[in-house]
């Protein structure tokens, strides 16, 4: 319960920041998406006939988790629905908190990508609010993209939470040094990005602000619960996560029109959830 | 929401209840076999069926998204 409210607190900036940047649509946003949450875990433990716990928080973070993760064109009951999609097949058909397969918030993304993908666009540029193309998307373009430090200080469109990398970081930073996240997860898929960029001869530092990098490394792929329990595990896991999604970024750029997604966050952390209990078979320690 | 929203939904909860109904049934008649116990071979089914049709639908989304479906 403390790790899932240090996650909360983790978070606060990153979602004061989107409220700044876009105004009350971006309150809505968050909003839905944690209430939208939290009662479709209520209802559907009530339905079943097991106890409310929804007090622990985790259901919490999920929604916010996702809210943070979608674009500020996105309708609320496009949020609404991919949230409690998250909880109740992400999470309580496994059986709910420590039995889920796929991180909940990662599950509803995948699910709002796949049910809602023309909701994402526009995206919008921070604070004026003007429609704007994603560092990502310039890129695949063959554009010119934007300084690195507006990445990192968030005058870029992205996702709402995702928008401000300095924010996530301060927050990222808070959970390890509390020891809620496991901080060899970040570090191969940061590792793993940095190695990549550096062969292809592209900007390391673009790579890390862009897309949901930032936010899918160090809040959705550290989720105790849905990630390996050994820290080779948990850098084989990282360096999977980093792998998918340079491939993706790439690949996507390559075939423009084929595949219209300039990011595979979401897809890496999915596939490599799947890989998680052959990852905690393989690596765990043998005992004398 | 759109048609085509509609469609990707509905086409996905086909696809994970059939798969689910079907790893059910085949599920339950092995247990039972193996000598299980008939309510027991049930619920155990009944888990697996639902852990393998959730995974179908994430595999089913994923593939959808990056066009291996279009």
């Amino acid at each position: 319960m403390k790790m899932m409210y240090g996650m909360l607190m983790a978070l606060t900036l990153p979602a004061l920041y989107s409220i700044y940047a876009y105004r009350l649509q971006a309150l809505l946003l968050i909003l839905t998406g944690v209430i939208s949450a939290v009662a479709a875990e209520a209802i559907y433990q009530k339905l079943t006939g097991q106890k409310v716990t929804v007090k622990d928080g985790s259901a919490a973070v999920t929604g916010l988790l996702l809210s943070l993760a979608v674009s500020i064109s996105t309708p609320l009951y496009a949020l609404g629905i991919s949230a409690a999609f998250g909880i109740i097949v992400g999470k309580q058909l496994f059986g709910g908190v420590g039995r889920n397969l796929f991180n909940p918030a990662i599950f509803g993304r995948l699910f709002y990508l796949f049910a809602f993908p023309d909701s994402i666009l526009p995206w919008r540029q921070p604070v004026d609010m003007t429609t704007a193309a994603t560092p990502l998307e310039i890129l695949r373009e063959g554009g010119e993209t934007p300084p690195v430090l507006d990445m990192f200080l968030g005058r870029i469109p992205g996702t709402i939470g995702e928008i401000s990398a300095l924010l996530l970081l301060v927050g990222v930073i808070y959970l390890i040094y509390k020891g809620y996240v496991r901080w060899r997860i970040p570090a191969s898929i940061f590792g793993t990005v940095l190695v990549l960029s550096l062969v292809a001869g592209q900007n390391p530092l673009f790579h890390f602000f862009a897309g949901s990098l930032m936010l899918g490394a160090c809040f959705m792929a550290t989720d105790p619960m849905t990630s390996p329990r050994y820290p080779r595990g948990q850098i084989v896991f990282g360096i999977g996560i980093g792998l998918i999604i340079m491939a993706m970024r790439w690949w996507g750029w390559q075939t423009p029109g084929v595949y219209e997604f300039t990011e595979g966050t979401t897809f890496a952390i999915v596939v490599m959830n799947l890989f998680v209990p052959k990852l905690n078979s393989i690596f765990k320690p043998q005992r004398g | 929401m759109s048609e085509f929203a509609v469609f990707r939904v509905l086409s996905l909860a086909v696809i994970m209840v059939v798969f689910g109904l079907v790893w059910f049934k085949v599920g339950t008649g092995r247990l039972i076999k193996e000598g299980v116990d008939e309510s027991q071979a049930r619920t155990r089914a009944k888990k697996q069926a639902v852990k393998y049709s959730i995974i179908l639908g994430a595999f089913y989304m994923v593939l959808t998204l990056t066009g291996i479906f279009s």
